[in-house]
């Protein structure tokens, strides 16, 4: 890998990362969520400062030109970010669900409550005008 | 043994007063629920005006979260029967009989109404007929258990069997995938003959469209259900 491309990753990834750090200092990302994010970014940096590790693994499974292997593994580490944001959206999907059902139970709960309420308060009046 | 009938509805508003009143008159003895699944119609405004006993969720859930909502409240109130029944019009309130009989005597765990038994009433049409044949031909190579109508919502379910839907149902399609859960957990399943009508107003929930989906969604869903409990045997 040229050294020039060596620093316009390393610079990126940089950028990357304090955009996320920024982010959950604001608190727009929940910690929990990122931290698959923040570990492909240095996973990345330490292939960027010593990409002779992962080139020997490259040319083991022979991958032609060894910059596609970067590639090839940010390519995977997307996968597998979606995979997960998969996994968060059924998650919150069955906790809405819960949810839904549990203010409707007790929605009609209520419902007969006030029926009740509404209902003794009629006779009391017509008992004392 | 207290019943309850669970009424699942999305936009009924043509049928389920003519739904309520023929329950009212074929089993007057039995509690039911409505549940509204969000109607963007009447729904839920006649059921305030006719008094009926009803639940309404504030968003969309689908037919799965809807009847497991009843089921919900079956467990809640300490109902021994839970019967799912549609809403538009299709299962007739007369069978209701039948299909608890096996759950008072003991002898099953869910009765499923069922159109193909005696092969009387609305039938369906043939392509229907079809995924539904493919659909007992997987539920009977995955658990052993033969179920000729696997898409019948007309189902009653004993105490335990209503515990366990409580907690885990189907959100999307879920009657197919409920017959194979129930056999893996131990259940024993059967069927009864019922008539079903043609639905009296709204639309089904599977359009032509949807039913690729349906079919591979369901099968699926049977499938990895099975792989998910290899140990079990039905």
């Amino acid at each position: 890998m040229v050294i020039t491309l060596r620093i316009f990753l390393i610079v990126c990834i940089l950028i990357y990362l304090l955009i996320i750090l920024n982010l959950l200092r604001k608190k727009n990302l929940n910690l929990r969520y990122t931290l698959v994010w923040l570990l492909s970014g240095v996973i990345m940096m330490v292939v960027c400062i010593f990409p002779d590790l992962l080139f020997e693994f490259a040319r083991f499974i022979g991958v032609v030109d060894p910059v596609n292997m970067v590639f090839m593994v940010e390519g995977m580490f997307i996968l597998i970010i979606l995979l997960s944001l998969t996994t968060i959206a059924s998650h919150s999907n069955d906790k809405i669900r819960k949810l839904t059902q549990t203010i409707a139970l007790l929605e009609r709960r209520i419902r007969k409550l006030e029926e009740g309420q509404q209902a003794q308060d009629l006779q009391e009046e017509k008992k004392c005008p | 043994m207290k019943v309850l009938i669970i009424i699942p509805a999305f936009n009924e508003e043509e049928s389920l007063c003519n739904v309520v009143k023929n329950l009212k008159s074929a089993a007057p003895d039995v509690d039911y629920l409505i549940v509204n699944d969000c109607s963007t119609d009447r729904t839920e405004a006649l059921c305030q005006e006719h008094d009926f006993n009803y639940i309404t969720f504030p968003v969309n859930l689908g037919i799965g979260g809807g009847v497991q909502a009843g089921y919900l409240y079956a467990v809640e109130n300490g109902y021994d029967i839970a019967i799912q029944m549609d809403g538009d019009g299709q299962h007739d309130p007369n069978y209701i009989k039948d299909v608890i009989k096996p759950l008072q005597d003991g002898t099953a765990d869910m009765v499923i109404g069922s159109r193909f038994i005696t092969k009387d009433g609305f039938q369906s049409s043939a392509m229907r007929r079809l995924g539904i044949g493919f659909l007992k031909f997987l539920i009977r190579i995955c658990c052993g258990t033969t179920v000729n109508d696997t898409t019948s919502g007309f189902r009653a379910t004993s105490r335990s069997l209503t515990k366990f839907f409580a907690k885990n149902y189907a959100q999307d399609y879920p009657e197919p995938e409920a017959i194979i859960a129930a056999v893996l957990e131990g259940y024993r399943v059967t069927e009864v003959p019922v008539i079903m009508h043609e639905r009296q107003g709204g639309e089904s929930s599977i359009n032509a469209l949807k039913s690729i989906y349906y079919m591979i969604k369901v099968s699926l869903a049977i499938l990895i259900y099975r792989l998910g409990n290899l140990k079990k045997k039905g």
